[in-house]
């Protein structure tokens, strides 16, 4: 198992390689010149716009850009913002608490909220209480996350005052974002633990338990749920980096600093350094927590093996 | 809070006044001092509307920096009303005959927050560097204008020169853009200059700066050097500004409702008259200074070469239901380049091509664009289409842009839209690929607007987006930048104005105003004539 865990963290290596060669090509190749962009609509001359697209490195041959980029991912310096000029390494330092705070929150409620909805609306299928649990999770799916959190605003900030409207910092700015994120991927996964948990209720060991005779709560805790799970369990790692990365809109609404705010920002002024910073971050995250799930495949299916 | 700060600044200063007793008369001095300031005090929270890009306000390229950053610096001169100002940073000025040379008189009593001494020599270093290529200063660098260089006369007196006549100078010079900063924070600071510090003069400095979520501010309590055009001197009522980022409009309303914020910016127009009405808000509406939302023609691609196809835009879109419908009647029908409270704007301009829809079928007729089969018009095999580039980041150019499009469909002209995010849109419009784009300015001299829009020199993938290049516009805006008679000045105006309409190089659609709002509780806003400048150096909060 250790072993197995070494070998995939050395693969980490060329998956970031890639993801960094993709991200730099990519970027190339997407219309617009970030000199361009920073003039804006400033009055800006030919000759002065030269002088930014030299002082930020943009004149030289892709190949050049190319190589000095990765030299300076290897030596850890990942540059300052072509914009704000302030350290990449900074500006996802001030954020990366604030999401991770946000996305951990939202994931706890998600998996909370999801797991219970989907096993109890599986084990009382196509009773009042599964059409209840479904339709939340229909209505959840559905629910753009904008008008969920300006609902949430105007009626526990606006109408009740209970929480503060925006930012980062404590626990009460932290809750409505956290439900807003938190209910829409809950929604999401409820359908997916319901699914899951009856492809295996119909399998024939739950008949064999069930006929030994075995409560069927008892069924549920120890032969079902292990099972239903490994799918399950894929989904909520992509889930937890989505919520990471892709919480933009939370980010937005809430006036909450964040990975996502951060990267869409950068892409929409081909911030490069940002861009390829925060994808090369989240991609990180991502081979991680992906590496999380298949070491708990094992924990969770002693059938599965990895050496 | 802003006592228990008091009490930790209080035991800081104390902590470091034991190691030398000699310096405790000072120390009570400055105790006494701050006890005083913390019975007015109060922390002041603003709702921004957009991130910042830089703390360095000679740097950005953000007019919300500017908002910010008037506090943290003193422009040489404050701008009174159009074309008149006040001493600021300089005691007095004076102007060569011809506009390229002004010198200033400083005053002797300011310091930078880092403690040093204004000097001469500091307004160089600040001037200097704007125009160095490798500041990438924007805003500041287009506001100083066709600078030459800086003469150091004396400590305190300097003389700024420019390489042709610069009559919009002051102006510029009144903006917090051409504020000026502390040589040794420069040197000190180096690269963490603007991202990471900010040093100037004014009467807040700052304190901490989270990028993407606040900023904020902490008062100068040596500061003493306010110009008469405010209400006080000393240090400001206020103890603290926190300038919060919050770019949803809906939620910065929300903030101002339950009270997080006291003071929010650009609201949104739907609201407006609830916020009226409501008695915890003040609201401020101020007619913006500058050239409010207006087409720009590509007059190098056809068919907007053709006068008659841009006239025929002028002469169909209803200005007055643009207003209406989009801009929730809060925006005014526009006339001119340049908005109705600059100095020289000219009223005749509303009155010159009003909307007649049959006369823009008669104009396109004539010019040989006939109605084809399909409702839009044809010459020599050529569709009478118009490529209309918007950028889809603000959802109110899309909404004017479908509601033009509806207004020229009768008239035969199909517009296309042509939606695309910052990167693709500037790439696009810089290389001329449109037809037709949006524009909206802020600013607070005549002549600089009209520069912007139509100079020949900002052709070619600069601001003049219409591509006009005409040598006696040109001239027009020349003696424009270089007439120090108001009278003259004025005239020279009005006939670049009525230029821009016979030609039809743009039309202008709707002014807006400024819109802020605050708690009741906040009192004595100032507020520039421009309304582009919300300033709270007399500010105070009542509990």
């Amino acid at each position: 198992m250790l072993q197995y865990i070494v070998r995939r963290l050395l693969l980490t290596i060329p998956t970031m390689l890639a993801i960094a060669l993709v991200v730099f090509l990519m970027l190339h190749a997407v219309p617009g010149d970030p000199a361009t962009i920073f003039a804006g609509d400033n009055n800006v001359t030919p000759e002065r716009l030269a002088v930014v697209r030299r002082d930020m490195g943009l004149d030289r041959p892709i190949a050049v850009q190319y190589v000095d980029y990765m030299s300076r991912i290897f030596r850890g310096n990942l540059g300052r913002s072509l914009y704000s000029r302030i350290p990449v390494t900074r500006e996802i330092g001030n954020r990366i608490s604030s999401s991770a705070e946000l996305a951990v929150a939202a994931f706890a409620l998600a998996v909370t909220l999801g797991i219970v909805l989907g096993v109890i609306s599986a084990f009382w299928r196509s009773t009042w209480i599964d059409v209840a649990a479904m339709s939340f999770a229909i209505t959840g799916v559905s629910m753009p996350i904008f008008w969920l959190a300006q609902m949430l605003i105007f009626v526990f900030a606006i109408s009740l005052g209970w929480f503060p409207v925006t930012g980062a910092g404590g626990l009460n700015r932290l809750f409505l974002p956290a439900l807003a994120l938190g209910l829409i991927s809950s929604a999401t996964l409820a359908r997916l633990v319901r699914s899951s948990v009856l492809e295996v209720l119909s399998l024939p060991y739950v008949t064999t338990a069930r006929s030994k005779g075995l409560a069927e709560i008892k069924i549920l805790a120890r032969h079902v749920m292990k099972n239903a799970f490994i799918p399950i369990i894929t989904v909520m790692g992509l889930q937890f980096g989505t919520l990471l990365s892709g919480a933009v809109i939370t980010e937005t609404v809430f006036a909450r600093p964040g990975m996502g705010k951060l990267l869409i920002d950068a892409i929409l002024i081909k911030d490069f350094p940002v861009i390829q910073a925060v994808v090369l971050f989240v991609s990180l995250i991502y081979v991680l927590v992906n590496l999380l799930v298949d070491v708990s495949y094992a924990l969770l299916d002693p059938r599965i093996r990895f050496d | 809070m802003s006592r228990g700060m008091t009490r930790r600044r209080f035991l800081k200063t104390a902590g470091a006044a034991g190691i030398g007793a000699a310096a405790l008369t000072p120390l009570l001095q400055a105790v006494s001092r701050e006890v005083a300031l913390a019975q007015t005090g109060g922390t002041l929270v603003y709702g921004m509307a957009s991130p910042f890009d830089t703390l360095d306000v000679t740097v950005t390229t953000s007019s919300y920096v500017g908002r910010m950053g008037l506090h943290v610096v003193d422009p040489l001169v404050w701008s009174v009303k159009a074309g008149e100002y006040a001493p600021g940073l300089a005691t007095s000025w004076t102007a060569s005959p011809d506009a390229t040379a002004y010198t200033f008189n400083l005053r002797d009593d300011v310091k930078f927050h880092d403690g040093t001494p204004l000097t001469a020599e500091a307004v160089k270093v600040t001037f200097d560097r704007i125009v160095d290529p490798a500041t990438k200063a924007q805003t500041a660098f287009s506001f100083i204008g066709p600078y030459d260089r800086t003469e150091v006369l004396g400590p305190l007196q300097v003389r700024v020169r420019f390489k042709r006549p610069y009559a919009a100078f002051l102006n510029a010079a009144s903006t917090p853009y051409l504020g000026i900063i502390s040589p040794t924070a420069l040197r000190r600071y180096g690269a963490d200059f603007g991202p990471v510090v900010f040093v100037s003069t004014g009467p807040f400095s700052i304190q901490s700066y989270q990028s993407g979520q606040e900023i904020t501010l902490i008062r100068n309590i040596n500061y003493n050097w306010a110009s008469r055009v405010h209400k006080h001197n000393g240090p400001p009522h206020l103890q603290r500004m926190v300038f919060k980022i919050i770019t949803e409009p809906s939620t910065r309303l929300a903030t101002l409702e339950t009270g997080e914020t006291h003071f929010i910016e650009d609201i949104p127009p739907t609201d407006l008259e609830r916020l009226k009405r409501d008695q915890r808000f003040t609201v401020i509406e101020i007619p913006q200074a500058g050239s409010g939302w207006s087409v720009m023609f590509n007059q190098q691609r056809p068919p907007t070469n053709e006068l008659a196809v841009r006239r025929a835009f002028q002469l169909t879109v209803d200005k007055e239901g643009l207003a209406k419908s989009v801009w929730s009647g809060v925006h005014k029908p526009a006339c001119s380049p340049l908005t109705p409270n600059l100095f020289g704007f000219d009223p005749e301009t509303c009155k010159k091509y009003p909307r007649n829809v049959d006369q823009a079928r008669r104009v396109l007729d004539e010019a040989g664009w006939q109605m084809g089969p399909d409702g839009i018009r044809v010459k020599g095999g050529q569709r009478l289409v118009v490529d209309y580039y918007f950028r889809t980041e603000n959802p109110k150019l899309r909404e004017m842009t479908a509601f033009i499009q509806a207004q020229m469909r009768p008239v035969g002209v199909d517009v296309q839209l042509r939606g695309l995010a910052g990167p693709a849109y500037f790439q696009a419009v810089r290389t001329g690929l449109h037809h037709v784009q949006y524009w909206w300015d802020t600013g607070t001299d005549p002549g600089q607007m009209l520069r912007i829009l139509f100079h020949s020199s900002n052709a070619g993938g600069g601001s003049n987006r219409n591509n006009y290049r005409n040598a006696e516009m040109d001239t027009l805006i020349d003696q424009i930048g270089a007439e120090g008679n108001p009278q003259k000045r004025r005239e020279l105006l009005a006939k670049a104005q009525q230029k821009a309409l016979d030609e039809q190089i743009m039309i202008f659609l709707t002014d807006p105003p400024s819109l802020f709002a605050h708690q009741r509780t906040v009192s004595d806003v100032w507020v520039d004539w421009g309304g582009l400048y919300p300033y709270f150096y007399d500010a105070r909060i009542t509990r």
